[in-house]
């Protein structure tokens, strides 16, 4: 598998113009493919290349000012 | 790090690469000089994504305190200069996915009022030209109707009406297209992205039909249509300019509240006199208050005696004696003496931010409509979308790719949200007019939003149902002098005061008859004032006062003192010549219209409350005068908001009528705030409607007016709603194979304009409700 899917609980997002901020933040990543934010499901969804670890991504999520719960 | 700046958070090790913060952080160097920046700021959609940010500013190392205001769309941050710099503010906005707006920064409020009332212009520019551009296309696509047109030849006609239609649609219109891009980019189709395929599809189909009528002349008996995709542009530019102009209304108001907060502060340091801004001081500091200024923060008064006016904060209208040991509040005005004060609490914690703070926060909770709005159109986009394609491969699939197009097409067009966008803010527009005709200011459509449903309606006491001024309502001789000479002479020895309650004895004696002159006249630490009458030795101040002062009779005075404060009244008292002669019962007397207005309200099957600061038995006492039976009384600001939220739990549906600073957050809880015109700027702020002249028999009109209101609304976007329902699905040709029937793009578009009409008339019936 050349790309792999990370999926992120996020908490904070409480519109379609919060999940676009995650998406826009998450995208400025290099080698992020692609980006879904649901707020409804407090879930965001990264496509990327296997370079782009979960940590680099739970950190621009953080950075953004959503809180990201820790995968058990 | 000097003490007089906030902790900062943790440094990462990126800033502290930073040169310039290492230069700033140098130990034994001057401390650097806090600045205070604004930045514009673009893409808030609701009130956590103002708070959001606000968390991320605050978290920017140098960043001392960030406050971001969702309704003025403007963030404002204190920070350290030389330690972080506009690129650093701008990167962690943009970080948070926001994006800061270009042009002038760091003007305040000013350059914002400046740009908003430029966007306003604008929007109005755009929405004229484009209606004036509608009307051309339309002039020039029925050369019959229009007399001196039939000459013109029948090429420049279509050219004409392409030129003038891609004008309105992408010069006006270019903010839809602009949107329709950036939700693109997203990936959230939005009303934009909708707008912007409508537009175009008609534009496409007007080419198109022109193409394949292969001349003008043909073309023109067919209806190229491109009077429709203006049109489209000219009513929604319309609506969002209703919208804008109710909307910067609320957001100047807002930003009128600021300005209560005192500016400037008199430090005292090592016996200098320094001025410095308020924002600027620390707990600890020894600040100067003089006569006529504000207290710049909450602190302790360690010197000088003084009486302050607390209106601001507790709503109560009688200044408060002030000596050492008393604690005074930030924003509350120093009415006579000067005074030394140590600041306890300053900036974000004191007591008038924490107000102005719960009145945002309450606002923002209200953001429900925008809400729901986002949620229909991030379903309704997509849906609508879906079914314009699905009509074309239904058709393609039959054989007949060219109906596929048109209905296409006829379905982005008819699904233009032409009515939805107009349901709201030309309702809004007609209530609005029809409530400044009755002397009632409405306040855009969200704080109305649940005025049809009011169950109860909860009253301030002072200077809402009372006149907020005391006046003298009862006269006790205790001794041979009669009621009039008593008020006569306590009138003249209290003509020099500025005190109300000195007042309120000056109007009553006034209206009785002379007052005779004092001398020797001087005001007494402690509550009270003395002067020599016609050579009597008149002395006039609180029973305790008097007590103190060795009268005699003092007992008398206590005991009767006591009955008068059971009743609400405020005592004064009055000695002559070493004896005490008489007490006064002041009160601050309902307004004449209250007893009806609340008589009114229960008639409309309201339940009725009274909520206040004051003392239990004058809080008792106005109710029982009004028929109130529901009181609470000794309520702090923050706890009056806590109030309307329980009643609110319980399920009622609250409208709080109220004027003061210190209501302004129980305005902004409750479902319907009414603020009285004569009130605080903090109260209107915070209101969803205002009575002009504070005339409270207005109340039960302004719940009639609003419940008519947003039921005109609701009967738009049922409107609106069921006019989809029904024409999308004729649009796409689901009733061609059964009875023939297809819907055009120029009538799908000519259906658009009639629903967006009926919607418009529908809304001026609001311009005889409330009556």
């Amino acid at each position: 598998m050349a790309m792999g899917e990370t999926v992120l609980k996020v908490l904070g997002m409480t519109c379609s113009g919060c999940e676009a901020s995650v998406v826009r933040a998450v995208s400025a990543l290099p080698g992020v493919r692609s980006v879904r934010a649901d707020h409804r499901a407090r879930e965001v969804r990264v496509e990327a290349d296997p370079g782009v670890d979960r940590g680099t991504i739970a950190a621009r999520v953080e950075a953004a000012g959503f809180q990201v719960v820790p995968a058990e | 790090m000097n003490s007089t700046v906030a902790p900062v958070p943790p440094r990462p090790p990126a800033a502290l690469e930073d040169a310039r913060s290492l230069r700033a952080a140098a130990p034994g160097e001057a401390p650097p000089e806090v600045e205070s920046f604004d930045l514009g700021v673009v893409g808030m959609t609701c009130g956590a994504c103002a708070a959001r940010l606000e968390r991320v500013l605050g978290r920017v190392p140098g960043v001392v305190d960030a406050r971001v205001n969702y309704a003025t769309e403007r963030a404002a941050v204190d920070y350290r200069g030389g330690e972080v710099g506009l690129a650093e503010l701008r990167r962690a906005v943009e970080d948070a996915g926001f994006e800061v707006r270009e042009g002038r920064e760091g003007d305040g409020e000013a350059g914002e009022e400046a740009r908003a009332t430029a966007e306003r212009r604008r929007l109005g520019i755009e929405a004229v030209s484009a209606a004036v551009g509608s009307a051309v296309v339309m002039a020039l696509s029925m050369p019959h109707h229009v007399p001196g047109l039939h000459g013109v030849p029948p090429l420049l006609r279509v050219l004409g009406q392409v030129a003038v239609a891609s004008l309105v649609v992408y010069g006006a219109g270019a903010r839809f297209v602009r949107g329709a891009a950036a939700s693109v980019r997203h990936r959230a189709p939005d009303m934009n992205t909708l707008v912007a395929l409508g537009t175009t599809a008609a534009f496409v189909h007007g080419l198109a039909t022109w193409v394949r009528a292969g001349g003008a002349a043909a073309a023109e008996a067919r209806g190229l249509y491109f009077d429709g995709a203006a049109m489209i542009v000219a009513f929604l530019l319309l609506g969002r300019w209703l919208e804008i102009r109710a909307r910067h209304g609320a957001a100047r108001s807002l930003r009128g509240l600021a300005l209560l907060r005192p500016e400037r502060a008199t430090l005292l340091r090592g016996g200098e006199h320094v001025p410095v801004p308020a924002a600027d001081l620390i707990p600890g500091d020894r600040v100067l208050v003089r006569p006529g200024e504000r207290v710049p923060a909450d602190g302790l008064v360690v010197d000088g005696r003084s009486a302050v006016d607390e209106q601001i904060v507790t709503g109560e209208s009688i200044p408060v004696d002030k000596g050492p040991g008393d604690e005074v509040t930030g924003g509350t005005l120093n009415a006579s003496g000067a005074l030394t004060v140590r600041v306890r609490r300053a900036g974000r914690d004191g007591t008038l931010e924490r107000i102005l703070a719960l009145v945002r926060t309450a606002q923002e909770e209200k953001a429900g409509i925008q809400r729901l709005a986002d949620q229909v159109s991030a379903v309704f986009v997509p849906v609508v979308m879906g079914i314009a394609a699905l009509a074309f491969a239904a058709w393609a699939v039959a054989g007949q790719p060219e109906r596929g197009f048109f209905s296409a097409v006829a379905v982005l067009l008819v699904a233009c949200p032409c009515a939805l966008g107009l349901a709201t803010p030309v309702a809004v527009m007609v209530g609005t007019g029809r409530g400044a005709r009755l002397g009632l200011l409405l306040r855009g459509g969200e704080s109305l939003e649940r005025a049809g449903a009011i169950t109860d309606v909860v009253f301030d006491k002072t200077g809402t149902l009372t006149l907020g001024r005391p006046e003298v309502v009862s006269v006790h001789p205790l001794g041979p002098l009669p009621e009039g000479e008593v008020l006569a002479l306590a009138a003249a020895v209290e003509r020099s005061s500025e005190h109300p309650l000195a007042q309120a004895v000056v109007r009553a004696a006034a209206s009785r008859g002379g007052i005779p002159e004092a001398e020797g006249f001087r005001s007494v630490a402690g509550g009270g004032v003395a002067a020599t009458v016609g050579g009597r030795a008149v002395r006039v101040g609180s029973p305790r006062f008097l007590a103190g002062a060795g009268i005699g009779g003092a007992e008398e005075v206590t005991a009767a003192a006591d009955g008068l404060a059971g009743r609400g009244e405020t005592p004064v008292a009055i000695a002559v010549d070493g004896r005490a002669v008489a007490l006064l019962g002041l009160q601050d007397r309902e307004r004449p219209d209250a007893a009806r207005a609340v008589a009114e309200l229960r008639g409309m099957g309201l339940r009725i409350h009274l909520l206040s600061g004051d003392s239990r038995a004058a809080a008792q006492a106005v109710a029982a005068r009004l028929g109130i039976h529901r009181v609470e009384a000794e309520v702090d600001p923050a706890d009056k908001a806590d109030r309307v939220r329980a009643l609110r739990g319980e399920g009622r549906v609250v409208a709080m009528v109220g004027d003061g600073v210190n209501d302004a957050p129980a305005l902004a809880a409750a479902d319907l705030g009414i603020a009285l015109g004569t009130g605080t700027d903090a109260a209107r702020a915070a209101a969803g409607i205002t009575l002009v002249q504070g005339d409270l028999t207005k109340v039960g009109r302004a719940i009639r007016l609003a419940k008519a209101t947003v039921r005109t609304v609701r009967q738009n976007l049922a409107w609106a709603f069921v006019y989809n329902l029904v024409a999308i699905p004729v649009a796409a040709g689901a009733l061609v194979p059964a009875f023939g029937i297809a819907l055009d793009p120029a009538m799908a578009g000519a259906a658009m304009a009639l629903s967006s009409l009926s919607v418009v008339l529908n809304s001026l019936r609001l311009g005889s409700a409330g009556s």
